[in-house]
C-alpha cells in the first residue's frame, strides 16, 4: 500500500514546490526584468522617462488609451533620489512599487494641492521604536522610506481630450529624477575621526 | 531489473514522471488560482472578476501573480478598482462577431474608462486596436449610469467597435473611488454584458 503511494507522493510533493516556487518567484522575477528594462530606457537621460505608445507595454500588456505613463526607476543605494514632478491640473496619480510589485506608496491629485511635487527616495532606517518608518513631509519634500533597493516610481494621468496633451506632455518633460550625493558624515561621527 | 549506470532504469523514469507530473500540477494550478478563482483573492460579479486588495503587501500572492502574468503591475487599491470581463452574463465568451449590450450602474468614482483589448493583441503583446470609452466622452443617463454597445458596425450612442474576428477583453478601470464608493462597487456588478445577435 505504501509503495503505492511512493511515487503519487512524490509527484504531490514537487506539485506543491513549484505551485508555492511559481507563484512566490515568478512575479518577483518578472519585476525585476521589468525593472531592468525600464531603467535601460531611463539610463540616456538619466531622468524621468515618458511612456510613450509601446513603451507603455512595458507597465501593462492593457494600457488605457489615452494614459499618460511617466516612470522613475529608484535606486538610492547609500543616498538618496529627488523625483520632481510637474503635475497637470487634471487628475494624476502617482505609484511607488517595490522590487516584487507591491504598491509601496501612492497618492493623487486630492492629496496635492500644487503644481508641482518632489519626493525624496532613500533606504529606510532603524528607529529607536523598532517601527517601520514612514512617510513623512519634510521642508515641503515628500520623504519615503524604501525597504527595497530597487523600486518604481509611475506617475500617471489621463489625457481623452487632444487640446491638452502638449500642455501635459510639456509639464511631464521637465520632471526629473536623480540620485542626489549622500548626505556629508557629521564631524566627529566617522570612524576615522 | 535492468541496471544502467548503477540506477535502476524503472526507478528513473518513475521518479522522471513524478517530477514531471508535479511540475505541471504546480504551473497549472498556480495559474488557475491566478485566473480568479476560489479562494485566490478574487471577487466575481456577474461577468466581472475584481481583485480588491491589488497592490497591497498584504494581497493575496495569485492576485499580484495574476497582474505580472498579464504582464501588468497591480494596480494601487487606493486609486483604482479594475473590473475584467472575457465573457458575457450568460458565461459565453466575447467574441468579435456578436453584439452585445452593456448597462452599466451609476458609477460612484471620479471618473471611469470602459476598455476593449482583442484578446489575440494581448497575448502577442501588441498595443493599437485599442477601444475606449471614459465618462468624459460617453453620453450618460440622468442618475449616472451609461448604456455601451459593442459591435463591428457603427451603432448610435456609446459604441465599441469589436474587433474584426476573435475574441476580446473588457477592463472597465474606476478611478479614484471612496472607500464607501469601494464597498458599494464591490458589492454589485459594475455592469451587465448581454448579447444580441451573433453572425
Amino acid at each position: 500500500m505504501m509503495s503505492r503511494l511512493f511515487w503519487p507522493g512524490i509527484a504531490l510533493l514537487v506539485a506543491v514546490i513549484a505551485h508555492i516556487a511559481y507563484v512566490l518567484y515568478l512575479p518577483r522575477m518578472d519585476m525585476r526584468e521589468r525593472l531592468e528594462a525600464l531603467g535601460r530606457l531611463a539610463r540616456p537621460s538619466g531622468s524621468f522617462q515618458i511612456l510613450e505608445g509601446r513603451q507603455a507595454l512595458l507597465l501593462t500588456r492593457t494600457p488605457p488609451r489615452y494614459m499618460l505613463h511617466g516612470v522613475c526607476v529608484i535606486e538610492p543605494g547609500e543616498g538618496q533620489v529627488e523625483m520632481m514632478a510637474r503635475l497637470p491640473g487634471s487628475y494624476w496619480s502617482l505609484t511607488v512599487y517595490s522590487d516584487s510589485g507591491d504598491v509601496i506608496y501612492t497618492l493623487n491629485d486630492r492629496h496635492v494641492d500644487a503644481d508641482s511635487l518632489t519626493v525624496i527616495f532613500r533606504m529606510r532606517k532603524e528607529t529607536p521604536s523598532g517601527l517601520p518608518e514612514v512617510p513623512r513631509l519634510r521642508e515641503g519634500k515628500l520623504v519615503v522610506p524604501l525597504a527595497s533597493k530597487r523600486a518604481l516610481a509611475v506617475l500617471r494621468t489621463y489625457v481623452d481630450v487632444p487640446g491638452l496633451r502638449r500642455r501635459i506632455l510639456r509639464a511631464f518633460s521637465s520632471s526629473t529624477c536623480r540620485a542626489l550625493p549622500s548626505p556629508a558624515p557629521v564631524a566627529g561621527t566617522t570612524s576615522g575621526s | 531489473m535492468a541496471w544502467r549506470g548503477g540506477i535502476p532504469v524503472s526507478g528513473l523514469l518513475k521518479f522522471l514522471i513524478a517530477v514531471a507530473v508535479g511540475l505541471a500540477a504546480g504551473y497549472f494550478s498556480a495559474t488557475y488560482m491566478a485566473s480568479g478563482h476560489a479562494f485566490s483573492g478574487a471577487v466575481r460579479l456577474g461577468a466581472w472578476t475584481a481583485w480588491p486588495q491589488s497592490g497591497r503587501e498584504d494581497a493575496s500572492p495569485y492576485s499580484r501573480l495574476h497582474f505580472l502574468m498579464r504582464g501588468q503591475l497591480p494596480p494601487s487599491h487606493f486609486n483604482r478598482l479594475e473590473f475584467e470581463a472575457v465573457e458575457d452574463d450568460a458565461g459565453d465568451p466575447l467574441r468579435a462577431g456578436c453584439t452585445y449590450r452593456i448597462a452599466s450602474t451609476t458609477l460612484p468614482a471620479r471618473w471611469w474608462a470602459l476598455t476593449l483589448y482583442p484578446e489575440e493583441e494581448v497575448r502577442r503583446g501588441r498595443f493599437g486596436n485599442v477601444r475606449e470609452i471614459s465618462s468624459r466622452t460617453a453620453i450618460l443617463a440622468r442618475d449616472g449610469s451609461a448604456a455601451f454597445i459593442i459591435s463591428r458596425r457603427p451603432r448610435p450612442g456609446n459604441w465599441l467597435q469589436a474587433p474584426p474576428e476573435g475574441r476580446f477583453i473588457l477592463v472597465f478601470r474606476l478611478f479614484g473611488p471612496t472607500p464607501l464608493a469601494r464597498e458599494k462597487l464591490l458589492s454589485r456588478p459594475p455592469a451587465r454584458i448581454i448579447r444580441e445577435v451573433c453572425r
